[in-house]
């Protein structure tokens, strides 16, 4: 009637659509038992390929979780952790400037004329450079500071790695 | 047992993993729309909600707990202890100056203070700042926000107590028996502070 590979198959596709549907939670804000430093994702490039010894740009797209915000890299506050990327120098990469994106205005539910500057969802930061001839690696990181509508976790770091092809 | 007996089992294995998976995903959905209840008034059930909500952002229930004990160094570098408090009500707020929710409550908790102090009320602010964040800078931001409170240098060690504070600004409600009477993560409304307040100020000495 079945045969077991077919058994092991349907077995296989349903323990695979469990664990789908459990994980398909993660992107809560402050879910339990999540990585909960893991408020802001690098999602890409992971590769690029410019001209050689001409000023070019990278776009780094990152994504903050639903539910969660960032300050932006000018904070209405100064005592507010602003988003900031660091990176790392590297023989025939001249990075010469990052343009941030403005915040969005936000304001926490309990304070409404409180005003913020934020990103939220997908953000995107232009990296202007210049590269000698041949593969290189971007190397950087972001730090950034996430809160939900209510609550704020500590400052957190995650690594940023580009490789670049200048021909 | 036969080869068919086995592949019914496992089919039927399978479908009652798919089922609890299901209901494990509503369950959590569930919370999450309960954690998004805003402009409700304020009723016992809302408060219970909001105590639920601490539980699931990862407070460990520590009401009705004795409060884990704790000596650091205020912002003027003197030695705090919660103990020093025995016989009073306190509140022990974690917070950080770069946690805007935390900025938002601090007026009212100036407020609160001032008006329950002579009933045996303290405050007691702990910094989850960096290590590294000099004491001044602190001690700096306490006068320009008007803090009426000691603010103390928080540690690793008494986060962990307080089950490791992943979440800003997160209070603790002592009674004066020394025990927890409420708890909350994340900022809550004036009221429900004041109401925490005036629980932990009605439990009895010890």
């Amino acid at each position: 009637m079945f045969r077991p590979a077919m058994v092991m198959v349907v077995c296989a596709l349903a323990v695979g659509l469990c664990v789908a549907q459990v994980l398909k939670d993660q992107p809560l804000p402050l879910p339990d038992g999540a990585d909960r430093g893991a408020a802001v994702q690098f999602l890409d490039p992971q590769q690029v390929t410019l001209p050689a010894r001409h000023t070019a740009q990278i776009d780094l797209h990152f994504r903050v979780a639903d539910g969660l915000h960032i300050n932006s890299h000018a904070p209405l506050e100064k005592s507010l952790i602003p988003a900031r990327l660091a990176v790392v120098e590297e023989p025939g990469l001249n990075v010469t400037a990052v343009d941030f994106p403005p915040g969005t205005e936000y304001a926490l539910q309990l304070a409404p004329r409180e005003k913020l500057s934020v990103y939220t969802g997908e953000f995107i930061l232009h990296v202007h450079l210049t590269a000698r001839p041949g593969q290189h690696l971007l190397n950087g990181a972001l730090r950034y500071q996430a809160c939900d509508s209510n609550a704020c976790m500590p400052p957190h770091t995650i690594p940023v790695s580009v490789t670049v092809i200048a021909q | 047992m036969k080869r068919n007996q086995w592949v019914i089992v496992l089919v039927l294995a399978a479908f009652a993993l798919m089922v609890w998976s299901g209901y494990a995903n509503y369950k959590r959905r569930k919370q999450y729309a309960q954690r998004q209840v805003q402009g409700v008034p304020e009723t016992a059930n809302n408060q219970s909600v909001q105590q639920d909500v601490a539980a699931d952002e990862g407070l460990p229930d520590l009401r009705g707990k004795r409060a884990p004990d704790f000596s650091l160094r205020s912002v003027e570098g003197k030695k705090v202890s919660l103990s020093d408090y025995k016989g009073k009500a306190v509140l022990i707020n974690f917070w950080a100056t770069w946690c805007a929710p935390c900025k938002i409550e601090m007026p009212w908790l100036v407020a609160l203070r001032k008006q329950y102090a002579s009933q045996g009320f303290e405050i007691l602010g702990v910094s989850e700042d960096d290590a590294g964040t000099p004491r001044t800078k602190l001690a700096k931001f306490g006068q320009e926000e008007g803090l009426n409170y000691p603010l103390l240098v928080g540690d690793d060690a008494v986060s962990r107590k307080y089950g490791g504070v992943e979440f800003l600004p997160t209070s603790y409600f002592v009674g004066r028996d020394g025990k927890i009477v409420a708890e909350t993560a994340g900022l809550v409304s004036k009221d429900e502070v004041e109401a925490s307040i005036k629980k932990a100020l009605a439990t009895g000495g010890q």
